[in-house]
């Protein structure tokens, strides 16, 4: 199996990093503080409150899986180029 | 009852707030798929915050809220006692908590099973209300039921056959009787039970004979409703409709309708008295006492 191209990892490492951003920049990261003991009280909206924290931790979470990935995916792309440039090939 | 209690603006704010939250995920796209699963949380996220948090928002938002409310009635535990203070002090709105409280809904009978619940003695109904037999200044009492959302269950036309065919004779004769029976039952959620105390005098059918207040209990229950209704019309015509001479004109007509029902409880009720501050309550639905005929207009009778 042939390594993918090194422009095409740092594509979707780009695009990755991308997508962690945006995810970094919703709002549904911050919805959870318009809730909370100073908006309303009781069995109900303690169980949106935790749902709102539990979106929160979620997206997170997806943001950093995002970024690792893309990370790991430059590593590559680095190591892929420098072993080109070791054997003397042209950089992909 | 569980209470919630809530500030307007700021829940207003919050809804607001969910909503762009959904449409900034809505607008999220990649599809690397590197991202899927980091897609999948998204959606799922996304999903969790308009079907779960935002319907709840609205609920809350949308509810009658109590205009007043007393410690008597809300629930003893110490989260309920918190709501209680916390509205009072910061002068927040109450209602009560929607959903999502409490065990999961019981699964409601079919007309059929309630009636065989009812026959096998399964479903037994709420004691009677006490009768006066007829003696002037003896107390009797009425059952009052009043629930938001009755759920109706099914309605079955129980009309005799003899009835059937009196009504169908009557068409075209001069002198005409027509009755309707109908037996409808309600699984009523949480309803409201007033047992309202009362001495048999004279009084206004429109009003209502008056009530012992002092001695009033209520009490929450779920059950089924069981109502008889007894509709009948008496007509008097003379000769063939012009329009359609199958028909003849009527001249006089008289109708009564009444009703007769018992409430089959799920769980006991457990009454207390009447507090009597003002407080935001439904109207009371049915109202019934053991008389042979209603005490007053739109009561009915505790029979089936």
């Amino acid at each position: 199996m042939s390594a993918p191209p090194v422009e095409q990892m740092r594509a979707t490492a780009g695009r990755l990093r991308a997508l962690a951003a945006t995810i970094g920049t919703s709002r549904a990261l911050t919805v959870y503080r318009r809730a909370g003991t100073d908006t309303w009280i009781g069995p109900t909206p303690q169980r949106c409150d935790d749902a709102l924290l539990a979106v929160r931790r979620q997206l997170q979470s997806a943001q950093q899986a995002t970024t690792d990935t893309a990370r790991r995916l430059e590593r590559q792309a680095d190591t892929l180029q420098h072993q080109l440039v070791s054997a003397g090939g042209a950089p992909v | 009852m569980t209470l919630l209690a809530f500030d307007r603006p700021r829940l207003d704010s919050l809804r607001l707030a969910i909503g762009d939250a959904v449409e900034d995920l809505a607008r999220i796209r990649c599809d690397d798929p590197d991202a899927a699963d980091e897609m999948l949380t998204i959606r799922l996220a996304s999903r969790t915050l308009s079907e779960t948090c935002l319907p709840r928002v609205l609920e809350i938002l949308q509810s009658q809220a109590m205009t007043s409310y007393h410690s008597s009635g809300i629930d003893g535990c110490d989260v309920q006692r918190f709501v209680y203070s916390t509205a009072h002090d910061r002068g927040w709105e109450v209602t009560s908590d929607p959903v999502l409280i409490g065990p999961p809904a019981p699964r409601i009978r079919t007309f059929d099973e309630v009636l065989a619940d009812v026959r096998s003695g399964a479903l037994i109904p709420m004691t009677a209300p006490l009768d006066a037999n007829g003696h002037a200044g003896v107390r009797y009492t009425s059952l009052a039921f009043a629930s938001d959302h009755p759920q109706p269950v099914d309605t079955r036309d129980v009309t005799s056959n003899l009835l059937k065919f009196l009504d169908f004779m009557s068409d075209g004769l001069p002198v005409g009787w027509r009755e309707h029976q109908t037996i409808e039952i309600y699984y009523l959620t949480n309803a409201r039970i007033t047992s309202a105390v009362h001495v048999l005098t004279a009084y206004d059918r429109d009003e209502g004979p008056e009530t012992l207040i002092e001695l009033t209990t209520e009490a929450s229950a779920s059950g089924y409703m069981v109502i008889r209704t007894h509709e009948s019309v008496a007509e008097v015509s003379i000769g063939p409709d012009e329009q359609d001479p199958t028909q003849g004109v009527t001249i006089a007509s008289q109708s009564s309708s009444a009703y007769s029902g018992m409430f089959f409880p799920v769980n006991a009720p457990k009454f207390k008295p009447v507090d009597q501050r003002p407080r935001f309550q439904s109207p009371d639905r049915w109202t019934f006492t053991t008389s042979s005929a209603p005490m007053t207009d739109h009561w009915g009778t505790w029979d089936l």
